[in-house]
């Protein structure tokens, strides 16, 4: 579904991207966790293609980033860090806004629907999202992500800043997502929610691609390892 | 874009706040607009009642002599534009009240700054002080953050992700503030034209009105959308908005119009007058027979009816030396205000051509064109005044000359339908073809700039963090 072969990114002299090659198969949760810095949001910028490789390429689902990125996007979701929508709408409006961008129009029942789906009581569907968790906002993100009934989701530090309850719903939600068939790259520096969430994780740092291992296999002390910069 | 435009005005009309700014920014308008047109309509009352009180004056004169009529003279009036009550332009600080006489062009009188009006030293309120300052600020500070919010919310690529070009968000958000503003300037140009009484020539000054204040908020928005988008730090961005605010409202004009009056100086009042006064006393003069000119005049007058003296004539030779003397003083008026008036349109075309890196000195011209409250149209009123005179006098002096009276009869008296058969002044504002003429410069500018913002929006990319 994901395919990166020798991808290189460098800004002036620093290189955030070393000759990254990843294969991702469908409905397979991904995790890249490094530390900050390692050109992890520069991996996932690429695929978005808000930038653009010097090196190597990148398929989406058999299409070329950067031959027919609109082909691509129209197979993508991403949810950032931390997803603020339109604060002064409700869940249901920015759900609605941002399908309508991507050219479905759902009805009332759909879009609520769609919001359960992603885990979002009936009851704040209607409340602006300023007075939203940021757990709450996540899945208006997932539900984003749902509508557009994407391939891949790409998903930014996705449990970061949250607490541990909607950290662990997070996760079950985005395996819910893999197992209706999508495939899922997340990018994180927290080993606990990764070895939760994920299939596979891949040790990323300083823009290389270290090593990939199953997510069950990462202990905490290989963490310390990437930190301490042991792990070659 | 529908969808972009419906979120983008739920999303403003949501903030805290926005519906207060709103009303009051609405009922800033409306309280301008309602004391403009009370402006307008007690100083049209109070010129109707003053040129009937002088009609009656005139028609009730009693047999009298033309010359003696002459000097009488008449009052004209500079007839407010029904959209002064939209902008005051230069009304408030140049006069309006002409008086008409032989022998001499005399100065407007009975300004508004003139008279001490504390309101008028600093501008009058009018809805285009708000249209133009007020109004587009807050479009620019909106604009800001509507770019700055997607970006700060890290909204942008979400909203790229959902396949939509960044582009077409920023004409969405161009459009969705773009159209309140407008609605702004509709509603109040159309509330003051529906009291003022429809007419074609006022909707056509209209609807150039909308369209300067339409392209000029495009400006100011697109500006706001593509410097937001194009700065890394939002503090760049918004300095450098305030910045460029400053430059173009207040300094920017004020650095023209000196650099203008520098490079072209008009003459000062006392200058103007004492070179008019040099010129005409170089040459002929009605009460000095003494002068050569005055001879040949009076050579050829008697060659023509073969007479040897003035006391011969069949006709008054005191009206033809009188109108003689007036058709000199003309020219020298030509002459002089001929001169003055190309200073100040090199001034115009200056300030004009030099506003291209100042929309907002555009848009002031074309408001005040429009609402027929700029100096063309100040100088228009001074010709057509002018003009009314030479035909006044000439009719008085010719009646003196061959009204039946002879050379030296200063006793001579016409009967009262002859001076009420003199008509009044009637001021025809310039066509409107001959004031798009005189925009044209300022709506070329204003177009190139949408033009270059236009490609800007749509090749600027959004700045997204890389690390």
């Amino acid at each position: 579904m994901l395919e990166i072969q020798g991808v290189t990114k460098k800004f002036k002299q620093q290189t955030a991207v070393d000759g990254l090659s990843l294969s991702i198969p469908e409905g397979e949760v991904f995790a890249l966790l490094g530390p900050n810095g390692a050109g992890k949001t520069t991996t996932l910028n690429l695929i978005l293609g808000f930038e653009k490789a010097d090196q190597g390429s990148i398929l989406v689902d058999g299409i070329d980033v950067a031959k027919d990125l609109g082909e691509v996007r129209k197979r993508l979701a991403f949810i950032p860090e931390n997803v603020q929508l339109y604060p002064h709408l409700s869940g249901k409006e920015n759900l609605a806004y941002f399908s309508q961008l991507a050219g479905i129009q759902y009805s009332d029942e759909q879009l609520k629907n769609l919001l359960l789906e992603a885990g979002l009581q009936e009851k704040a569907h209607d409340s602006p999202i300023s007075t939203y968790s940021k757990g709450m906002r996540q899945k208006v993100g997932v539900a984003i992500a749902y509508s557009k009934k994407a391939k891949l989701l790409l998903l930014d530090e996705p449990a970061s800043g949250l607490d541990p309850l909607s950290s662990a719903e997070l996760s079950q939600l985005v395996r819910k997502v893999a197992a209706q068939g999508a495939t899922v790259l997340m990018v994180s520096h927290d080993l606990f929610r990764v070895k939760e969430t994920a299939d596979r994780v891949g040790i990323f740092k300083n823009g290389e691609l270290k090593k990939i291992v199953k997510a069950s296999e990462v202990t905490a002390n290989d963490l310390e390892l990437i930190y301490q910069g042991i792990v070659v | 874009m529908k969808s972009i435009l419906s979120t983008e005005w739920k999303n403003l009309l949501r903030m805290p706040g926005m519906v207060f700014v709103l009303l009051v920014l609405a009922a800033a308008l409306g309280f301008t607009a309602w004391a403009g047109l009370e402006e307008y309509r007690v100083v049209a009352r109070m010129e109707t009642e003053a040129k009937t009180h002088l009609r009656q004056q005139w028609e009730s004169m009693g047999p009298s002599n033309p010359h003696s009529a002459a000097h009488y003279g008449t009052y004209v009036f500079k007839k407010n534009h029904a959209l002064t009550a939209f902008d005051e332009g230069v009304n408030g600080y140049v006069g309006r009240t002409l008086y008409l006489e032989g022998h001499r062009q005399n100065e407007l009188v009975q300004s508004d700054a003139a008279q001490g009006d504390i309101l008028s030293r600093f501008g009058k309120l009018r809805p285009a002080l708000i249209l133009q300052i007020i109004l587009p600020l807050l479009l620019l500070l909106f604009a800001f953050q509507s770019v700055r919010g997607e970006r700060d919310a890290d909204r942008v690529r979400i909203l790229l992700v959902q396949g939509v070009s960044y582009s077409k968000i920023l004409f969405g958000k161009l459009w969705s503030l773009w159209i309140p503003g407008m609605l702004f300037v509709l509603i109040t140009l159309g509330i003051q034209i529906s009291l003022l009484g429809f007419s074609t020539h006022l909707l056509g000054r209209a609807l150039l009105l909308a369209i300067g204040y339409g392209l000029f908020y495009w400006i100011v928005i697109a500006l706001a959308l593509w410097l937001s988008s194009k700065t890394e730090k939002s503090y760049t961005a918004l300095s450098w908005l305030l910045g460029i605010w400053i430059v173009w409202v207040v300094f920017y004009p004020k650095v023209t119009y000196s650099v203008a009056a520098l490079l072209y100086p008009l003459p000062d009042r006392v200058e103007f007058s004492a070179g008019m006064k040099e010129d005409r006393s170089a040459l002929l003069d009605g009460h000095n027979p003494e002068e050569e000119a005055l001879k040949s005049l009076e050579d050829s007058v008697l060659q023509a009816y073969g007479v040897s003296s003035k006391e011969e004539l069949p006709i008054n030779f005191d009206g033809l030396l009188m109108q003689a003397d007036e058709e000199f003083g003309n020219r020298v008026w030509d002459k002089h205000f001929g001169e003055l008036y190309q200073q100040m349109q090199k001034q115009k075309s200056l300030v004009q051509w030099a506003s291209l890196p100042n929309p907002f000195g555009n848009l002031q011209s074309l408001s005040m064109g429009a609402a027929g409250t700029d100096n063309f149209h100040q100088v228009d009123f001074l010709q057509e005044a002018e003009s009314y005179r030479r035909v006044f006098i000439r009719t008085l002096n010719e009646r003196h000359a061959y009204g039946g009276s002879r050379t030296g009869d200063w006793g001579h008296k016409e009967d009262q339908e002859f001076f009420n058969s003199i008509a009044d002044f009637q001021y025809a504002e310039p066509p409107f073809l001959s004031l798009i003429s005189q925009q044209m410069p300022s709506l070329l500018l204003l177009l190139a700039w949408i033009g270059l913002l236009g490609i800007g929006l749509a090749k600027v990319k959004p700045k997204i963090s890389a690390l």
